[in-house]
């Protein structure tokens, strides 16, 4: 399971860096990504719904929902038929569900994998550089002993801030050029290293470096795992969040792909006849 | 009628439609004809430049781009507004006429049937009914902001003539009014809360009284484990019954050892520094879950961690890139320009003197925000100011005025607020700033060619401000005011302890004193005409003949009698006497908003130590041109006019004044 994940993970990772080096410099470029994204889901929810899904069975299922509604209209004065239409208009529901749920149960894993790597590139932005950000590592014992290590082009601007109750230490880095940067925490006379990217154009980003099992950190992470039993439980970079504008909204691009790939999805539909 | 008779009335009307048809098309063509020139007028207006203190920086030498510009253009004293207030003298340079024509007599007005006071150029208003389900309040339409200054405003006129038009921040245009060109609206512009600015200082400073002070609110806090929770307090929630307001919770997270702490507000964390400033931060105040929101941007300021905790956040401003309430023209260029600029202030007045007055923060800490401000303004005016290719470009700037107020006591020993030890360290703050507005200059003029004109200009010039005049307390003196209670205090609010039906007189403003007339105030005694007439006469007299007990000066060179000196349909609408004090002189902080102080004198030691609002003819403004100015004595109300008769439109009705470049009515100006 964790090889076919990762596989996909892989493939996943050299499609996105692909399309970001096509036009990962643009201003909309993240705009354009998800227009991307929901075009493909959009299509290939509605491929596999045709063929995952019994096309006939549910033509049929809606067209004895639609007869039923209309036995509404028709009988009104006839309360027994009326009670009954609606009770079939609700099984009938049901029925058509249940016609729904395998294709859905085929393409919700993928679309979970899916989501998740887009995440690492469209859910924050990179660091500007001069823009002030937030590294945190989280220790499993009091804090004080743990240290950050800069490269050339990122800089520390303010003392650490501690933070007891969590075992939590706190940086304030600045990037004085862009750049992908390795940060050393140095804790317990053991260090481990955080990824920093400082950059103008969509490139894929890794919020948290986890001590966790895998399960955990394929939300959040992209990074390999702390060492097992270390003194460092997790490391994070403040990237800022992203919002992308589109129809005067500012969006959260996770709702903008569920509005444009349902949109898509209509329109496929309706080119491949697809019965939904 | 014959059918022949019928069909030549109806040729004979349609022809008559005709021609009066294709006249008043060409009459309206010709009128409102449609711009094609090339040529540029570039107006920098600095709020507060006074012409002693340009002419003693350019001797100098520290102005050397003014200097040149005096030089090889003009020089001339600018004739100031009556009173010499900011938004009536910005008003009336973009009506071009005076108060009684544009109706803004001060910075505060009074509903004469309620005593309620206001802002005098712009008023936010909610929506006018509602209905009220539980705690909620449904707004039936919506609120508005609403511009109260009367007359057209000269870029209103120039865009009915089709001249290409951006104007940046001048007072008195919140909310701008609707033209097709770029303006950004500046002094006026509440912050969120509606307020000309309130700031928030939080503290845990027992010593510390909590609760609002005059700009401000002091907050208490508990620093409990090294964190401290708090609200930041944004603006009324008018979907809320009784409009509580909104509120936005954060946390602070202090280090134990360092001076230094982490701040979590929503989905942002980030560190200060004890003495350091942090960017804009973006606030959202939810008032209806997941429906309605406010936008808004401050800056935090942590002052002290240890030992006592003290953090400062400036008032929340508008946000530029999703503004609650109308700053920009067209609607969306606020953003577009926070895009490429970052985040402004949008606040019209945005450096916080009040802060400063109260102690809140020290002249350092006031100095790194009011720096700040003009780096804004010069980071807006260097993306702008290229962009212009023709017709009219004007740029406004308040740092000379603002710093000038707040800094006068460390240039002038004699001041009673002078302090030598700040003056050694802070005494050249207002010569700095004049000279970063020579370098403003010195980048407009490499953008002149011979198309250009350019005006440098200011709305008054600056006094220093020694001696307090609480002109309600002298009146109280004089019999002209009564009090209900004489030991009670004056902090419950304007007017709360005066005794109207015995009050013939009372000051409110920086320098308007009302009569209590019958039909009009409320609970009027005093009968319109003669009457009257001879009690402004009395009163006048008396004014002018106060001498300050401690140096035998006199406190007041000038009174006009309103009607007097106003032209236009508001001329009766405002103050019935304008005091004019001698320089070192202004009205008391008390007796502005309608209050008593103990003494009618008294030495001005608050940190605002210089001013304007005297005697107009002793704080004329500055015009400077890098064409001959022709006429002797200019005024404020003939810039309008200038800027039209450049692009060969008639003058307004009501506009008082004519082309500074001609001596006689340019020909064809239609003036």
């Amino acid at each position: 399971m964790s090889l076919l994940l990762q596989s996909s993970f892989v493939l996943l990772v050299g499609a996105f860096d692909f399309v970001c080096s096509v036009f990962g410099t643009r201003v909309d470029s993240a705009l354009l990504l998800v227009i991307l994204l929901s075009i493909v889901t959009g299509f290939l929810m509605t491929l596999v719904y045709r063929y995952a899904s019994n096309q006939a069975a549910i033509r049929i299922e809606k067209d004895r929902i639609k007869a039923n509604l209309l036995a509404v209209r028709v009988y009104r004065d006839e309360l027994s038929v009326v009670a009954q239409s609606y009770g079939r208009v609700l099984s009938g529901t049901v029925r058509y569900l249940k016609y729904s749920l395998r294709p859905l149960l085929f393409s919700g894993i993928p679309l979970i994998i899916l989501v998740v790597q887009a995440d690492r590139y469209l859910g924050f932005e990179p660091l500007r550089t001069g823009q002030p950000f937030l590294v945190s590592v989280v220790s499993a014992t009091a804090s004080e002993k743990v240290a950050i290590h800069t490269p050339a082009g990122l800089e520390i601007t303010a003392a650490p801030v501690h933070i007891a109750d969590e075992n939590k230490v706190v940086w304030r880095l600045s990037a004085t050029k862009e750049g992908q940067y390795d940060v050393i925490i140095e804790a317990d006379g053991q260090s481990f290293e955080k990824q920093v990217v400082a950059s103008s154009r969509l490139t894929r980003l890794s919020q948290f470096r986890l001590q966790a099992p895998w399960w955990k950190r394929i939300w959040v992470s992209a990074e390999p795992a702390l060492p097992r039993g270390s003194m460092i439980e997790s490391i994070e970079v403040g990237y800022p969040f992203r919002y992308i504008d589109f129809a005067w909204m500012q969006w959260n691009w996770v709702w903008l792909l569920l509005v444009l790939s349902v949109a898509s999805g209509f329109v496929f539909k309706w080119v491949l006849g697809v019965e939904i | 009628m014959e059918s022949k008779q019928l069909l030549k009335t109806i040729y004979g009307a349609t022809a008559v439609l005709l021609i009066v048809g294709t006249a008043l098309f060409l009459w309206h063509t010709t009128k409102h004809r449609k711009w094609s020139g090339q040529q540029k007028l570039i107006i920098l207006g600095i709020d507060g430049m006074d012409p002693q203190l340009l002419r003693r920086f350019m001797s100098e030498g520290k102005m050397p781009n003014f200097a040149r510009l005096a030089q090889e253009g003009s020089f001339r004293e600018l004739a100031t507004s009556t009173p010499p207030q900011s938004p009536v003298a910005w008003s009336n340079l973009i009506t071009g006429m005076n108060a009684g024509g544009h109706g803004i007599f001060d910075f505060i007005h009074r509903d004469p049937k309620t005593m309620e006071l206001y802002f005098s150029t712009s008023r936010v208003t909610p929506a006018a009914h509602t209905i009220h389900i539980g705690n909620w309040t449904v707004p039936i339409g919506g609120g508005h902001a609403e511009q109260l200054r009367k007359g057209d405003a000269f870029w209103e006129i120039l865009d009915r003539y089709g001249v290409p038009n951006s104007i940046f921040r001048i007072p008195a245009n919140f909310p701008p009014v609707p033209v097709k060109g770029k303006t950004l609206s500046g002094m006026g512009t509440p912050d969120l809360r509606g307020t000309y600015g309130t700031f928030s200082f939080y503290t845990d400073d027992p010593s510390t009284e909590a609760g609002a002070v005059e700009g401000g609110q002091i907050i208490p806090v508990k620093v409990q484990n090294f964190q401290v929770q708090t609200e930041l307090i944004g603006p009324d929630n008018s979907f809320r019954k009784n409009s509580p307001p909104a509120t936005k919770s954060f946390r602070m997270t202090i280090d134990p050892l360092e001076s230094l702490a982490r701040i979590s507000l929503d989905d942002q964390q980030f560190i200060l520094r004890e003495g350091e400033w942090s960017d804009w931060i973006h606030i959202r105040f939810e008032m209806v879950p997941f429906l309605a929101s406010v936008d808004g941007i401050c800056r935090f300021y942590l002052k002290q961690v240890h030992p006592r905790f003290q953090l400062y956040v400036s008032p929340i401003n508008i946000d530029p890139a999703n503004p609650a309430l109308p700053i920009s023209t067209p609607g969306d260029y606020s953003k577009a320009l926070a895009t490429d600029v970052g985040d402004f202030y949008t606040q019209g007045i945005a450096e916080d003197t009040k802060a400063l007055s109260n102690g809140v923060l020290d002249d350092d800490e006031y100095l790194d925000e009011a720096r700040t401000v003009l780096a804004e303004h010069r980071k807006i005016f260097d993306v702008e100011l290229p962009q212009f290719k023709r017709g009219v470009f004007f740029f406004y700037f308040s740092s000379l005025d603002l710093n000038s107020h707040m800094f006068w006591r460390l240039m002038d020993p004699q001041h009673p607020a002078y302090d030598a030890a700040l003056a050694r360290k802070n005494g050249s703050v207002i010569s700095d700033f004049y000279q970063q507005i020579d370098q403003v200059l010195g980048e407009t003029l490499s953008h002149i060619d011979s198309q250009t004109t350019l005006l440098v200009l200011s709305d008054h010039g600056f006094a220093p401000y020694a001696r307090s005049f609480n002109l309600n307390t002298w009146l109280l003196r004089n019999g002209y005011l009564r009090v209900l209670n004489r030991d009670a205090s004056s902090s419950d609010g304007p007017f709360a302890n005066v005794d109207w039906s015995r009050t013939r007189a009372y000051g409110l403003g920086l320098n308007g004193l009302y009569l209590n007339m019958q039909g009009r105030e409320q609970h009027g005694i005093v009968p319109a005409g003669p009457p009257a007439d001879a009690l402004l006469r009395e009163i006048k007299k008396k004014l002018l003949a106060i001498k300050d007990p401690e140096n035998g000066f006199p406190v007041i060179t000038r009174v006009d009698v309103a009607r007097e000196v106003y032209q236009g349909p508001y001329s009766t609408s405002g103050p019935d006497l304008l005091v004019g004090y001698n320089r070192g002189y202004r009205a008391g902080w008390q007796s502005i908003l309608g209050g008593l102080s103990p003494d009618i004198l008294e030495n001005n030691t608050n940190r605002w130590s210089g001013d304007h609002c005297m005697d107009p003819a002793l704080v004329p403004g500055v015009l400077l041109s890098n064409r001959k100015i022709a006429v002797a004595s200019p005024a404020l109300t003939d810039i309008a006019p200038t800027i039209l008769t450049e692009f060969g439109i008639p003058k307004s009705k009501g506009m008082m004044g004519h082309s500074i470049f001609y001596t006689d009515p340019k020909p064809g100006a239609g003036q």
